[in-house]
């Protein structure tokens, strides 16, 4: 028979409470290397870095991806893993969000330690980049060019070569 | 709250070369002085150029086609390496250059997916006390380009057709330091399905570059004495300190026969000498002037 999940209990910084199932907690590293340290608890695990908005969005992945095997440590595995920048269809789906909110799962992946997560961010992030002329880059993200006249014409001339003329 | 890319924290930033490539990095990094800052070192060249496959090969493991290297007790000079490539080549029947060209045997395919999982990272064989020494090249385009410009002036040109030559856009990554006098082999494996061979493999390489697309051939304005070096499958020009490190040699890789001189098509063409330019002199003819 199988027993009920264990639930956690995750309280974000804007004081919302979130009964999580145990296994879906634990894709986030943090989270479970919290557990293990404080064993079964009835006290919400505080996550000060994390609004109820966004670690919603993430509670999403963690739920859709609660069977996947766990990234393992492996450094080769890693390194092929972000070579390749392909994005499956359901995670491309899922990160289809306005970039203040790539952004916060972003930063909520990197606090909670949920690496596949982060990894789905950053190659968003890398995708809008790539094939983009730095000013178009700019508008992109709302970057300020504050490089001076002259520095401009220092990195034309550095990468003048380097373009097709 | 809104948030500009800049907003987050360097630590995330950080991450983004891993999932770029070289070119894209470039550009994010022309876009403000912040992100030319911050990726303007080492670590991020260097993860940028794992990404695109840059990289050293583990030959021990690899069954693929190479030219080994015995770094252990006698130093290899680069004619030894050369002429031993070219025995090898023919003892397996092979004439004419040696191509960089993948065969697409499956056996080849197994050997490629194996060396890629060597090249998980960029390797430079360097003494203990070098730092790894892998910068965009931009640093290093700067001088070609004066160079190029100061000739321009001093030389009128007939021809009207001339463009600055294109570096291979994984190329752009590589850049290996003057100031470090000591700096062993290189070996360099392009990224994309085409070039997979290695192209340089020489102790005290500073510089290489390979053309995209690759350029079949090269005049060599050598002094008063131009020659014709031609490649279907594509030349690559590296520089190279001699072993007094007082000499600059320019080595054209992968280089064919050439009508007034007897250059051995399986190993390279050695040139003592200078580059003052290189230009496009048409889509498929480079032109390198050398001063002697």
């Amino acid at each position: 028979m199988a027993q009920p999940p264990t639930k956690v209990i995750l309280l974000t910084s804007d004081n919302e409470e979130f009964q999580v199932d145990k296994d879906i907690a634990e894709r986030s590293v943090l989270i479970k290397n919290m557990l293990e340290d404080i064993g079964e608890s009835e006290h919400p695990i505080p996550l000060p870095n994390v609004t109820s908005n966004v670690f919603k969005k993430v509670l999403e992945y963690c739920d859709h991806h609660r069977n996947d095997p766990l990234p393992s440590t492996d450094d080769n595995s890693d390194e092929q893993r972000k070579r390749t920048t392909d994005i499956n269809e359901w995670d491309q789906k899922f990160i289809q969000v306005d970039q203040e909110m790539l952004f916060e799962i972003i930063l909520a992946a990197n606090y909670l330690d949920i690496k596949p997560l982060l990894d789905v961010g950053c190659k968003t992030v890398a995708n809008m980049i790539k094939g983009k002329t730095p000013e178009e880059i700019r508008k992109l993200f709302n970057i300020q060019n504050d490089f001076t006249p002259e520095e401009e014409a220092q990195i034309r001339k550095e990468n003048e070569w380097a373009e097709d003329r | 709250m809104s948030y500009s890319l800049l907003e987050l924290p360097s630590e995330i930033l950080l991450l983004l070369p891993e999932y770029l490539d070289p070119a894209s990095l470039d550009m994010l990094s022309q876009s403000c002085s912040t992100l030319r800052e911050l990726f303007d070192d080492n670590l991020s060249w260097k993860a940028v150029s794992a990404n695109a496959r840059i990289g050293r090969p583990d030959r021990s493991r690899s069954r693929s086609r190479s030219r080994s290297v015995h770094r252990n007790g006698v130093r290899d000079t680069f004619q030894s390496i050369g002429k031993r490539a070219a025995s090898e080549e023919r003892s397996r029947g092979r004439r004419g250059p040696i191509n960089w060209k993948t065969q697409s045997s499956s056996e080849e395919d197994d050997v490629l997916e194996e060396v890629d999982a060597e090249m998980a990272h960029m390797q430079v064989e360097h003494p203990e006390e070098a730092v790894d020494m892998v910068r965009p090249l931009r640093n290093s385009s700067r001088s070609l380009r004066q160079e190029s410009n100061s000739r321009s002036r001093s030389r009128s040109r007939s021809r009207s057709k001339v463009r600055t030559v294109k570096a291979h856009p994984s190329l752009a990554a590589l850049w290996f330091n003057r100031s470090c006098t000591t700096l062993d082999s290189v070996e360099v494996i392009l990224p994309d399905n085409v070039y997979r061979e290695k192209l340089v493999d020489h102790p005290q390489t500073y510089y290489c570059m390979a053309t995209e697309p690759p350029q079949h051939k090269l005049d060599l304005h050598v002094g008063d004495h131009v020659s014709r070096v031609e490649n279907d499958e594509g030349i690559t020009v590296c520089d190279v300190v001699d072993e007094t490190l007082n000499t600059i040699n320019y080595i054209i890789m992968n280089a064919g026969v050439s009508e007034d001189g007897e250059v051995d098509p399986a190993t390279t063409l050695v040139i003592d000498g200078r580059l003052k330019c290189i230009q496009f002199v048409d889509p498929a003819t480079l032109e390198c002037v050398f001063e002697l």
